[in-house]
């Protein structure tokens, strides 16, 4: 594969992972949660007793990261070979992807600074 | 003491090894933050050495995300849910801001590795801007979850 094609890719993929993190911190997916009382997973958008949605919304990220990222690598791939410049795409991907890691971390402190906690909070 | 949870008769040295794995990781993050520095004053000579560097990094952050994500439910019962959600619910966010922050780390780590090798190390170098800016916003981030997590540990350790 092409080297801006694959490094367009890459970026592309990480924007993609980035989104679907933040969109499940801030939408209530049905994710894969871990009850570690209970020890098993169950599948949901929230749980009955206290559980973890870290792992199944890291597994989404990875999911909709590496799907859309491999798309992204064939249509690029699918350009270069065509005669494409895609010097402009990877700059620009490149650019979103390093937004979204920002965009997301300012989610994830204005969320967690303002969520109320106390006993007996779930999840 | 309830049921015992998984990984939870390990969680100590686990999160031993977890902070002194992370303390090695900082240690390669700043070094490559101080090398994108010099790139941006035009101090190309040492790019070997940061791509060095980008690799240990991607090799440690997995390794030290993979240990905190071991024992985080341990830390989520037997901490979080039942000591700081009662006196210190600031606590509880933190650690969840702090865990949030890693994956976005591990996203940059795992980028960087995939690029770097595509990148000019040389003044308006092709992918040379990017690549300085995500190399800063790693150590930025891996210093804040380092100094969010020693916070936490004073605050009450596994």
């Amino acid at each position: 594969m092409n080297t801006d094609a694959k490094v367009a890719a890459t970026f592309l993929g990480v924007a993609a992972g980035n989104i679907a993190f933040m969109v499940s911190l801030l939408i209530p997916l049905p994710l894969l949660w871990y009850l570690p009382e209970a020890r098993h997973f169950e599948w949901g958008t929230s749980v009955d007793a206290v559980g973890i949605d870290f792992y199944g919304r890291v597994g989404l990220s990875l999911i909709c990261g590496g799907v859309i990222g491999g798309l992204g690598g064939w249509v690029f791939h699918g350009l270069s070979r065509r005669g494409h410049t895609l010097t402009g795409a990877r700059q620009t991907l490149g650019g979103w992807a390093l937004s979204t890691v920002w965009i997301a971390a300012f989610v994830i402190v204005l969320s967690l600074a303002t969520r109320p906690v106390g006993p007996g909070t779930l999840p | 003491m309830g049921t015992p949870l998984l990984w939870e008769s390990v969680s100590r040295p686990l999160l031993m090894l977890h902070a002194v794995t992370a303390m090695a990781l900082m240690g390669a993050v700043t070094h490559q933050a101080i090398l994108n520095v010099g790139f941006v004053l035009g101090r190309f000579s040492k790019h070997r050495l940061e791509a060095v560097y980008v690799k240990i990094v991607a090799a440690l952050y997995p390794v030290v995300f993979l240990l905190g994500a071991v024992i985080y439910p341990t830390y989520r019962i037997r901490i979080r849910a039942e000591i700081f959600d009662l006196t210190a619910p600031w606590a509880s966010n933190l650690f969840d801001m702090k865990e949030n922050l890693a994956a976005l780390g591990l996203a940059i780590a795992l980028t960087q590795l995939l690029t770097r090798p595509h990148v000019h190390p040389r003044p308006s170098g092709q992918g040379i801007g990017l690549h300085i800016t995500f190399g800063l916003s790693l150590a930025a981030l891996t210093w804040a979850q380092v100094i969010m997590g020693l916070w936490l540990t004073a605050e009450e350790g596994l």
